[in-house]
């Protein structure tokens, strides 16, 4: 068998084993079990939001597209659920255009059914505009000015979710859920001008970039990837698709440890044989 | 398995998709071809339903906001591009981008990702996590000097700042390796549980 030939047959098994370990879990998931655990950067934004006093306002960025909806969409509707159930008032918007149809809409409007919340009295949502950096300012000044209509073409002025707001820096709490930039965006000019507490959350791939923002607390809270969404679920006991797919998640994630350490012993053996 | 037709097309391009784990094929580039294609059309119906139509259209032509005519223009004058004898036009546009943002960006990024950072490590290091930081921000910055030589005690310094490189790419491989088995597992779920019902 050539070099070629044994690589290509590896990758085949390593394929194999990682399916597996994916579809057994998935197919097998209640039979599973894990303990209920949750991170500080993560229980931060938890115990922030249950702080608020009730009729508190805030406002949440949704800022990802469906590529990125299987990470995201969990840590969302937890947050949302969580806001809901505390009886806070949310702003819902984005930055990002490809979030403003279904995303964006889709969630609040699921999540604010099952809560048995009202559009324009418990919370609503803002239409996308192109700009990130400029509307954020613009929202650190004038949130009316931003947005004078929410999605529906309602005007926001005349909104009970809008009592008493004028701009972030009258929320209590800001979160930017995000599979892109706008984290950066929210936290140069969010939090610089709305010197309101930021939380983040993000997809896994960015979440080591943004823990140099907890040391100098320009963020309150990280929420990193599923693992981050199932804690939360945890947190506000709720168990749902986040919980359910950290599972085969686990398992994947022990496999590749595993293999990590077999691919180091061939290395090193094939290195003393040269 | 299931009645929905959409399902179905979901259902096929995922399998599409993943069929590059064979090898590249036509039914790949053909899925990829698609959603380049559908994320394109979708903003630019997006931009135009919830931008150019209620912020400049409406204004402009129905109820008379002729000032909108100057960022317009100034906005078209991207598309000679379009035209080599006139491209020259369009660093009329991007002078005016360029401009504003440096203006407005540059004292908020210098507060927030350079001020703010230096002052987060900046620690009195009275216990192990503070300690950590200051001497890994320290190791890390003498691995990145090429000033001098890595020689003698720079050399051990800058050795002690590859361990930490190495702790964060560790942490970074590890969330970049739930990030994509969650989209796996999100397909899967989809697959098993949507399409073929196989999940309740």
């Amino acid at each position: 068998m050539t070099k070629e030939q044994r690589f290509t047959v590896t990758r085949w098994i390593i394929f194999g084993l990682v399916a597996l370990a994916l579809i057994i879990p998935i197919v097998y998931n209640k039979y599973i079990k894990l303990p209920d655990t949750s991170s500080r950067v993560v229980k931060n934004i938890y115990d922030h939001i249950e702080s608020l006093p009730e009729g508190s306002s805030i406002i949440m960025s949704i800022d990802f597209d469906p590529s990125s909806d299987e990470e995201l969409r969990p840590m969302v509707m937890a947050l949302l659920w969580h806001a809901f159930k505390k009886n806070l008032r949310v702003i819902g918007m984005t930055i990002w255009d490809a979030a403003a149809g279904g995303t964006l809409i889709d969630i609040f409007t699921t999540v604010a059914k099952e809560a048995k919340k009202q559009d324009g009295v418990d919370y609503a949502i803002m239409p996308f505009k192109p700009g990130s950096s400029a509307i954020i300012l613009m929202l650190s000044q004038d949130i009316f000015a931003a947005y004078p209509q929410d999605y529906k073409k309602a005007e926001t002025r005349d909104m009970p979710v809008f009592k008493g707001v004028k701009s972030i820096r009258d929320m209590k709490f800001a979160m930017c859920v995000s599979a892109g930039q706008a984290v950066d965006i929210w936290i140069v000019y969010g939090k610089e001008k709305g010197k309101m507490p930021l939380g983040a959350g993000c997809t896994g791939v960015m979440a080591t970039d943004y823990y140099p923002y907890l040391q100098s607390k320009q963020l309150l809270g990280l929420m990193g990837g599923l693992g981050a969404a199932a804690q939360y679920e945890v947190l506000i006991d709720k168990r749902g698709t986040a919980t359910d797919s950290m599972k085969p998640q686990t398992v994947v994630h022990a496999l590749i440890i595993v293999l990590i350490i077999i691919g180091n012993i061939i290395y090193f053996i094939n290195r003393q044989k040269t | 398995m299931s009645s929905d037709i959409f399902v179905w097309i979901a259902a096929f391009l995922t399998i599409a998709i993943y069929s590059f784990l064979y090898k590249d094929n036509p039914l790949y580039k053909a899925a990829e071809h698609l959603f380049v294609g559908v994320s394109v059309g979708y903003s630019i119906v997006i931009l135009y339903f919830n931008v150019v139509s209620p912020r400049l259209l409406v204004p402009l032509f129905q109820e008379g906001d002729w000032v909108l005519i100057f960022p317009a223009l100034i906005g078209l004058l991207m598309v000679s591009r379009f035209f080599p004898k006139y491209d020259w036009l369009s660093r009329i546009t991007i002078a005016f981008v360029l401009g504003i943002s440096t203006g407005i960006n540059l004292p908020l990024i210098i507060q927030a990702s350079l001020l703010k950072q230096l002052q987060g490590t900046m620690l009195a290091m009275t216990n192990l996590n503070d300690i950590l930081i200051v001497v890994g921000v320290f190791c890390v910055m003498i691995y990145f000097y090429f000033s001098s030589e890595h020689k003698g005690i720079v050399n051990s310094v800058s050795k002690i700042g590859i361990l930490f490189i190495m702790v964060g790419f560790g942490a970074s491989f590890g969330y970049t390796v739930m990030a994509r088995i969650s989209l796996l597992i999100g397909r899967l779920e989809f697959l098993f549980h949507d399409w073929i019902h196989l999940i309740k």
